[in-house]
């Protein structure tokens, strides 16, 4: 079981889907806090940042990357990219991508760089929450983590 | 010759007869010599030398003379029957005498010579003649006669009887017109041949000539009329008649060949000649004078080089050489120039041979294949163009594949923007107006216009969501790589009933798969989708209040093939609209009557069509619509 304090990291630029997720992860009464990220780039200064020993910007462990495909500056696959070329246990933390894409290439893309699950953004905000609560549960309750 | 004057003249007979005449003179001058008197003692005596020299030549001349001389001396001179000397003009008398004698005498000789002469003229003559006759009589081969001038054979030879096969006596004093046809002596031939001799002084003509069996032969006749030397009275014809039936066969069967020999060759269109050792020309058709632009006739006996630039005609003689010296044909192309411009010949010539084997010249046939080498040459410059265009060709297909590879990028990154740059904002109306709809309840804030309100925001942006959706799969269908692989056709209808499955609960239908369903060669994604959206179909187009019944199965076609069926009791299709209904945006009825993007279908025949089979829809029985999918049976059994 992962801890309770690892924050689930949320890279997505959308405000709409920014919302919509948020009010999704409450109503599922996940105990892990969101951290938001809004492009790739802040979300590899995050990463790099993490389990830096003392420093005022150390960042938390994640427990989960929740990863938008269609990003500025960064796309999604090169987050993944950089994060999967990272040392253990940062370079396994489980990565979701969570994107509109059905694109098979998106898809082969997204698992040859590493990806562990691959999740379509629903339109309905039933399926969403009904994704958002599974996710947590799966993820966070169910799975366990690489350690570290 | 007188006939009491018998015996040789000059011989002794003649001289005694001479006596006697001269005594007889002088008798009966002595008893005329009352009359006389003295007077010309020899008056007598003249006549009898005349007679003498005349009937016996000169030796009785001169005999009968000196008689006379004597006789009239002795007895009319002077004394009678005595000598007694001369006066002056007994003298004168004497020498008288004398050179009327000696006169007399050389007239006699004239005339014996004369007469000698003519006497030996006719023996000649006729020597001559036998001599001619025994001539005419041995020439075998050629009829030689005579024809008097009433058209009457005269004489008849060898010759004559061996053409006719008339014997002398047979025609001899019958007219000529016995050797004619009875055609020619109609038109009275015969006559106008002598007529035309006669005119002329000779006639040669060929003409038939009847023979005494009645058979007929060629003659070849020649006519002289005879004339006589002095007078230039017409004597009568000699004809020279020859049998040239024979002759003339040879010779009309040589003309014979000729003919079929030059209608041979004048009725080719080729040019086929003939040239001697020198390389003249010896035998050419019209065609071979056209080709050289001279006339036939100008053309025999000339070379080449009399009609050509020197320089092509040497290379024909060169070619002609190599043809006679070797001994052996010879195919070679040549070039003439003509008025409209150069022509190209495709020549065959071979040794021209005589009797004894030897090369006396050669034979050739030539043609024209100018037309054939321009077709040639346009055809190898079109070849070249083609492989030209070929080679262009590639590069413009390695162009365009280029640009179709750009373009199909341009496609993919437009999918991609859509797929996630279109749909976000749809998510956003959707899921803010059921949050809004959540978080304040009808009672509280929202009355229930609104709540309906934002329920019908919410469906129209998953409505459009769905399409969406639906064209990105279609898009992606026509452009991604679809790879076939063997797998279970039962598997993919349970994957596809599985997303399905919220449809037909809600709907309440009942699905009814056949087991032991075959492979099919596939691909696992586009086959379950084919079928997802022929199932979702299926359970859609019923009417109200009807439960959806849809049966599956698949039988074996043939061909290899695997047909799926996917049977329902719905609205059904009329035979009309059986093929609209495969094409994008294709509906047939309104959305709220039975919702639906229309792009369903279209995915289910693309799908098909990408895995190497078809799609298609016909009439269930008992109402309702049967669609079927096409595939190829799995190979690996």
């Amino acid at each position: 079981m992962a801890e309770l304090g690892r924050p689930v990291l949320l890279v997505e630029d959308n405000p709409d889907d920014q919302l919509l997720i948020r009010r999704a992860y409450a109503r599922a009464r996940l105990a892990n806090p969101l951290r938001l990220v809004e492009d790739g780039d802040a979300a590899v200064d995050y990463l790099a940042g993490v389990g830096r020993q003392g420093g005022p910007g150390a960042n938390p462990f994640p427990a989960l990357v929740l990863l938008d495909l269609k990003l500025p500056r960064r796309s999604g696959l090169e987050v993944l990219a950089w994060l999967r070329a990272q040392e253990a246990p940062l370079g396994r933390t489980p990565a979701v991508v969570l994107t509109s894409s059905r694109e098979g290439a998106d898809l082969d893309r997204a698992y040859a760089l590493g990806a562990n699950s691959y999740l379509v953004k629903p339109v309905a905000i039933d399926d969403l929450y009904e994704m958002v609560r599974t996710l947590g549960l799966y993820w966070m309750v169910l799975n366990e983590g690489p350690g570290g | 010759m007188p006939v009491g004057w018998k015996g040789r003249p000059g011989g002794l007979a003649s001289h005694a007869l001479a006596v006697a005449a001269a005594v007889a003179a002088a008798l009966l001058r002595l008893a005329l010599d009352p009359y006389f008197g003295e007077r010309s003692p020899f008056l007598l005596f003249t006549p009898v030398v005349l007679a003498a020299a005349l009937l016996g030549g000169v030796g009785p001349a001169a005999t009968a003379t000196a008689t006379g001389l004597v006789l009239g001396l002795w007895m009319f001179v002077g004394a009678r029957f005595g000598f007694s000397p001369l006066t002056v003009p007994e003298v004168t008398n004497a020498l008288a005498f004398l050179a009327v004698s000696a006169v007399a005498v050389a007239l006699a000789r004239a005339v014996a010579r004369q007469r000698t002469r003519a006497e030996t003229g006719e023996a000649g003559e006729a020597r001559a003649e036998a001599r001619f006759q025994a001539l005419v009589e041995t020439v075998p081969d050629h009829a030689i006669f005579l024809v008097g001038p009433d058209g009457r054979i005269l004489t008849w030879n060898t010759g004559a009887r061996r053409a006719t096969g008339y014997a002398a006596e047979e025609v001899v004093g019958r007219p000529l017109e016995i050797l004619y046809p009875a055609d020619a002596r109609a038109s009275a031939c015969p006559a106008r041949a002598l007529d035309a001799a006669a005119e002329g002084g000779h006639h040669r003509e060929e003409g038939w000539r009847r023979r005494k069996d009645g058979s007929l032969f060629l003659a070849d006749m020649s006519v002289t009329a005879l004339r006589d030397p002095a007078r230039g009275g017409l004597l009568g014809f000699a004809q020279v008649v020859a049998d040239i039936t024979e002759r003339k066969g040879v010779e009309e069967a040589l003309r014979r060949g000729e003919r079929l020999l030059r209608g041979v060759i004048d009725g080719a269109t080729d040019p086929i000649f003939a040239k001697d050792r020198d390389g003249r020309l010896i035998l050419l058709n019209d065609a071979t004078a056209s080709a050289l632009g001279v006339s036939a006739a100008a053309a025999v006996g000339k070379r080449d080089a009399d009609f050509l630039p020197p320089a092509g005609a040497a290379a024909i003689e060169a070619a002609d050489r190599r043809v006679m010296e070797g001994g052996v044909p010879l195919v070679v192309e040549e070039e003439l120039p003509t008025a409209g411009g150069p022509r190209t010949y495709l020549s065959t010539k071979a040794p021209l041979r005589d009797g004894e084997g030897r090369v006396v010249g050669l034979v050739g046939v030539a043609r024209d294949i100018t037309d054939r080498k321009r077709a040639e040459a346009a055809l190898r410059a079109s070849e070249a163009e083609v492989r030209e265009l070929n080679r262009t060709l590639e590069a413009r297909v390695v162009e365009r594949t280029g640009q179709l590879a750009e373009l199909n990028a341009e496609l993919e990154a437009f999918a991609h923007t859509v797929a996630h740059d279109l749909r976000a904002p749809l998510r956003a109306m959707s899921g803010l107006a059921q949050a809004l709809e959540e978080d304040y309840r009808p009672g509280s804030t929202l009355d229930a216009t609104a709540a309906e309100y934002l329920r019908r925001v919410a469906a129209a942006a998953r409505r459009m969501d769905a399409l969406i959706v639906d064209l990105l799969s279609y898009a992606r269908l026509g452009r991604e790589a679809v790879a076939l692989a063997p797998l279970a056709l039962g598997q993919a209808v349970s994957d596809a009933l599985l997303q399905v499955g919220g449809e037909v609960a809600g709907r309440g239908a009942r699905i009814d798969v056949a087991p032991d369903m075959p492979r099919v060669m596939a691909h696992r994604a586009v086959l379950v989708q084919v079928v997802a959206n022929l199932l979702s179909n299926a359970v859609k187009f019923v009417p109200p209040g009807r439960v959806p019944e849809v049966r599956v199965r698949a039988e074996p076609r043939d061909g290899g093939c695997v047909r799926l069926w996917v049977r329902d009791n719905g609205i059904g299709i009329p035979p009309a609209h059986r093929d609209r209904v495969f094409s994008v945006f294709e509906r047939l009825h309104g959305v709220a009557e039975y919702p639906g993007t229309g792009i369903g279908l279209a995915i289910v025949r693309r799908g098909a069509g990408r895995m190497g089979g078809s799609a298609g829809v016909e009439e269930a029985p008992g109402g309702g619509s049967a669609f079927w999918v096409d595939l190829r049976e799995a190979v690996d059994g």
